[in-house]
């Protein structure tokens, strides 16, 4: 299944940052949405921006990756500024379904 | 219970009517309520959810239980009700199948031909009714495998979104964690999957009990597992679609608690 334009941009940053090989980002980068509850087809820019901050540090620094942190916190950042946009139909449907409440 | 003379309203009984008339009042009121919000979003999960609550709940259910219960009518009108309410199940149980393949699996063409297998399955068991025993059968003696299994179809769809529900529930409980799920719309499916969970437990334990020649509306065991789950589905359904705004600032502040605490 593809993964949203938030999904494919992250890996892509953390292959080019870290020695990581792009299997072994985008498998970590699906381990840390699976953690927060998200789906790799469904993300946001938002959304990443916080596991970012939040999982991914924890989780690149368990693959040896120096300075984990700073490096996530780093793409957090540039990925703030993107506009990524992201869908989930179950969130859309039941929020509707309370009549705005 | 004979044709002649209607059922004795024990306790038992008077409770299991009080939970199915929680269920069925419940399935009017947010039907219609959802069939209204549909008019105004013009989109088809609330369509979906509001047909299958009106149509299953609010009038299919209480139109099987009139067939079978309502022995002053004639016996061509109780036959009439039955195929009235087999129609308006079978269209109710469709429109589960569609919510949930809309819902929780868009794009899934699996999600797609299940739907349209559970219709042409459906069609095959009022055939299969009306090539048997007929639906006088249905009607008077709650019998027949053809009704059966199309009552089965009900229980399978709710299933499947009571499961959907409840995965759904599991990652927002998750998100919700790190701020990234409203608390109030977490609850709301967590209170859908239960109002399935319940509702496809007395469908399953009805149909089950009826492959056993046993007629389940009729039997103490029968109120123990109606009363009960058809209090739990009504009230969850209400909170869930129409939420008393008190019951909403419990959430959000149930929710809001954890992250003072961390935060302090």
């Amino acid at each position: 299944m593809l993964g949203s334009a938030a999904f494919t941009w992250t890996c892509a940053e953390i292959e080019r940052v870290t020695t990581l090989s792009e299997l072994v980002a985008r498998g970590t980068v699906r381990l840390a949405l699976k953690q927060a509850g998200l789906e790799p087809q469904a993300v946001s820019g938002d959304q990443m921006a916080i596991v970012l901050r939040e999982i991914l540090p924890r989780e690149l620094a368990a693959r040896a990756v120096a300075n984990a942190a700073k490096l996530c916190g780093e793409i957090a950042l540039r990925i703030g500024g993107r506009n990524f946009e992201g869908g989930d139909a179950v969130v859309d449907v039941f929020k509707r379904l309370g009549g705005g409440k | 219970m004979t044709r002649s003379g209607g059922p004795e309203l024990d306790p038992a009984r008077a409770l299991a009517a009080l939970g199915g008339l929680a269920f069925v009042l419940a399935s009017l009121v947010l039907g219609i309520r959802l069939l209204a919000l549909a008019t105004r979003t013009r989109q088809l999960p609330e369509v979906c959810i509001g047909l299958a609550l009106l149509l299953m709940g609010g009038l299919g259910y209480p139109l099987i239980m009139t067939a079978r219960m309502a022995v002053r009518l004639s016996d061509p009108l109780r036959i009439g009700v039955m195929a009235l309410a087999l129609l308006l199940m079978g269209v109710g149980t469709l429109a589960v199948g569609v919510f949930n393949w809309r819902v929780f699996r868009p794009g899934e063409r699996w999600a797609r031909g299940l739907v349209i297998a559970a219709a042409v399955s459906m069609l095959a068991c009022v055939g299969l009714q009306l090539a048997g025993p007929g639906l006088a059968a249905a009607a008077f003696h709650n019998q027949g495998l053809g009704f059966r299994l199309f009552q089965l179809h009900s229980g399978l769809l709710t299933a499947w979104g009571a499961y959907e529900s409840l995965c759904a529930w599991s990652r927002l409980r998750r998100r919700q964690r790190l701020g990234l799920a409203d608390p109030v719309v977490s609850e709301r499916v967590l209170l859908w999957g239960i109002a399935s969970v319940a509702s496809a437990t007395v469908g399953a334990t009805s149909t089950i009990a009826g492959f056993l020649g046993i007629n389940f509306a009729a039997t103490a065991f029968g109120a123990a597992v109606t009363a009960p789950l058809g209090l739990i589905a009504a009230g969850s359904m209400w909170l869930a679609f129409l939420p008393p705004a008190a019951y909403l600032r419990r959430v959000r502040a149930r929710a809001a608690a954890p992250a003072a605490a961390s935060g302090a």
